[in-house]
């Protein structure tokens, strides 16, 4: 009978246990996806002074932009500042294990590179690293996507993937975009 | 906007129920002026800034950026205005409690009461970081930021202030909506559940708006995933008990079978009209809101047009729905007189719903796409954006049918007072009826002690860390950027 | 607006019941169907657009 309480209720609490399910079926698929083919949001917490940044260290004018390392490690050094990009255009190897390294020296600025998963915030203070890597090559736009000033809709960058064959790094292990 | 049209809609509402639902007069009127004034003050200081080019921040204010002191001071005033009504509506719901020992709240005070609470927990996130780290920056005091810091007290503000707006509209769906259809609340006992289940998970899941930040480790942030995961449950909760008691309602109009309820509802009230159409774009928000949580998934749409869209259909579609349809259903009790034009409020729900749709598909289709938000033009000379401009084009003219529907609402509370109504005293706002009036409300839900302590306990496990982590790491800090000079 | 038939507080029991022998079956159907459609568009989404887009961390 169902204006019965006893009922009533036995009906909500069989609606209740199908909604936690399938929140939890949403959960697994969640937490399977960032424990086996590794797709989590990038944490690094790892600091930066912004103030002093581009005088020494990793950030300098010099270090910026691809490079490959002694072990043969691609990392792309970027500087996102109002607002513009530093680098405005990087080269990254198809199918390789590539790390990206995002600081800021002045306000919150973010990026994404169209129809990738990479996606970040870069606040003043941190170093935003993100690992991927790009199954097909060609120029995809990396726009920053937080507001950062009456600028910010002018500071849009590149991402140029290259197929291995075409990655080829000078002697200083440094890739850069050539020049158009 | 956001912030100034919901915080005067829900006080208004608020003093409305505690006086029809609870039938007694509301404590100390005097205050609850005051509060508005302070609202309104706060408001033409706010607005003031913005307008000319002082507090060009946007309505996140994420510093370094820092604006005109007097744009924070504003919000500041807006949000103690805000704080009058908490009291007011927790002193209204003891002193109805003491004059009826023993009986349950009724539901929509209970639930009104509940948003009280849980705006005061709110609002501590941002109150604390406007007063200790963004006005004294203004004020030229300080000259660094600790960003980190900041982002993250703002994210304790920045979910559950949501659930502040959306509240109201579940009011309407569970207290409002079964009586305007002529039936009956399925069920007291799940509403109650519902709002105290909103309390306590709306709070602690603030981080996952900071997914994409590398302040904050992997732990903290699935912490904060898996409480998001259970914010979904009460509202697919309400989704089932709503919609029973709209099935009550057309199977007492004579409604059969599976979905013949569905044709029986009386769909030309607006209040029935506009139920439906809030779910209906509900389903779409909470698509979008589903993604936006999934974790790692949030890496494809965060900070692009997708998060425009899912906000636009939850906030501005299904919620500002609900709050128009519960305007035309209290106002003439408020005016004393009948609509003179149901057909046209009608008119103006419709619109507002297909212009909100026609709006944001786009915007859903665009993000995924990495169109990014907050961006004032696009380079569409630019191949791989020059295909967003017929969708723009769709979302503009969206955009439009939402101007008008506006223009239509205003008209439409305004014709009460100019139009000669039929002059038919319409009777005082009733709610809806439990199936089971009689079935006893447990103490726990009547009342908020015990789900304090509850949120205590869960916002010193999501964010005692994640905010302490500032003080033992001692992260750089910002210099000071001003955009007021 | 509120038309009194509809609303009439003495619905009683026995017309209740001989009108909602059959409820809640209709809300477990429609709310059934709209919640199962979401978690399939949530899993077109997982699958076909999210899992291609590659790892990152
Ligand atoms: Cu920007
Ligand atoms: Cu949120």
């Amino acid at each position: 009978m169902a204006i019965d309480p006893l009922s009533n209720a036995r009906s909500e609490r069989r609606w209740a246990f199908a909604m936690v399910g399938a929140a939890m079926m949403m959960l697994f698929a969640i937490v399977w996806a960032s424990l086996s083919p590794h797709m989590n949001p990038p944490s690094n917490i790892e600091n930066v002074d912004p103030n002093t940044l581009h005088i020494a260290g990793e950030f300098t004018e010099d270090n910026l932009g691809t490079q490959v390392d002694a072990k043969g490690r691609v990392t792309t050094r970027i500087v996102t500042s109002q607002f513009s990009f530093a680098p405005e255009c990087v080269v990254v190897p198809q199918d390789m294990q590539v790390t990206f390294r995002f600081v800021s020296p002045d306000v919150i600025h973010g990026l994404l590179v169209v129809g990738t998963n990479i996606n970040t915030m870069v606040v003043p203070g941190y170093v935003s690293q993100v690992h991927t890597m790009f199954d097909k090559p060609g120029d995809m736009l990396m726009p920053c996507h937080e507001f950062c000033g009456l600028g910010h809709s002018q500071m849009v960058a590149h991402v140029r993937v290259v197929p291995i064959a075409d990655f080829k790094p000078d002697e200083n292990g440094r890739v850069a975009c050539a020049e158009h | 906007m956001g912030y100034v049209l919901t915080t005067f809609f829900i006080m208004g509402f608020g003093y409305f129920v505690a006086e029809s639902a609870l039938r007694q007069p509301l404590p100390a009127p005097r205050l609850a002026w005051l509060g508005f004034i302070l609202g309104i003050v706060g408001t033409v200081m706010v607005v003031a800034t913005v307008l000319t080019g002082h507090a060009s921040v946007m309505f996140t204010f994420y510093p370094p950026l820092t604006a005109s002191p007097i744009f924070y001071l504003g919000l500041v005033l807006v949000v103690v205005g805000s704080w009058i009504w908490c009291v007011l509506m927790l002193v209204a719901m003891m002193r109805w409690k003491r004059a009826n020992p023993g009986q349950p709240v009724p539901l929509a005070m209970y639930a009104t009461a509940a948003n009280a609470v849980l705006w005061l927990w709110t609002t501590i996130g941002v109150a604390v970081e406007l007063l200790f780290v963004v006005i004294p920056a203004a004020f030229g005091w300080t000259q660094t930021v600790d960003v980190g810091l900041t982002r993250t007290l703002f994210s304790w503000t920045l979910h559950a202030i949501v659930y502040f707006w959306l509240i109201p509209a579940y009011i309407a769906f569970y207290t409002i909506a079964p009586q305007a259809a002529g039936g009956r609340l399925f069920s007291d006992l799940m509403a109650r559940a519902s709002f105290i289940l909103f309390l306590l998970c709306g709070l602690p899941v603030g981080l996952h708006h900071l997914f994409m930040d590398p302040e904050h480790s992997t732990g903290f942030k699935s912490i904060q995933m898996i409480l998001t995961v259970l914010v979904a449950v009460p509202t697919l909760l309400t989704v089932f008990t709503v919609t029973a008691s709209m099935e009550t309602a057309g199977r007492l109009r004579g409604g059969k079978g599976l979905f013949g309820w569905i044709g029986a509802l009386p769909w030309e009230r607006p209040m029935v009209l506009a139920t439906g159409l809030s779910f209906f774009m509900l389903w779409f928000g909470g698509f979008g809101g589903l993604i936006n949580m999934s974790y790692g998934m949030n890496a494809m749409v965060h900070n692009t047009s997708w998060v425009s869209a899912h906000f636009h259909m939850i906030f501005g579609g299904s919620v500002v729905i609900m709050y128009f349809a519960i305007a035309y259903h209290i106002w003439p009790s408020l005016a004393g007189r009948a609509a003179p034009s149901v057909a046209l409020q009608r008119i103006q729900l419709w619109l507002w719903a297909v212009g909100m749709m026609v709006m944001s598909m786009p915007w859903h289709w665009l993000g995924l796409n990495g169109q990014v938000r907050r961006v004032a033009q696009f380079d569409y000379a630019d191949p791989s954006m020059s295909w967003w401009t017929p969708w723009m084009a769709v979302s503009l003219a969206g955009g439009f049918v939402l101007v008008v529907s506006a223009a239509l609402f205003i008209w439409n509370l305004v014709s009460f007072h100019v139009e000669r109504s039929a002059g038919v005293y319409p009777a005082p706002v009733k709610y809806a009826t439990a199936l089971h009036p009689d079935q006893p409300v447990p103490a726990a839900l009547n009342g908020f002690a015990l789900w304090n302590v509850f949120v205590l306990i869960l916002m010193a496990a999501a964010y005692s860390y994640p905010i302490a982590q500032f003080f033992i790491l001692n992260p750089p800090q910002a210099v000071v950027h001003r955009v007021d000079r | 607006m509120n038309n009194p038939a509809d609303t009439d507080p003495d619905i009683t029991d026995p017309t209740l019941a001989a009108h909602l022998d059959e409820a809640p079956s209709g809300a477990f159907a429609l709310a059934g169907i709209a919640v199962a459609l979401l978690l399939v568009a949530w899993a077109i989404i997982y699958l076909f657009v999210f899992l291609p887009r590659g790892p990152v961390g």
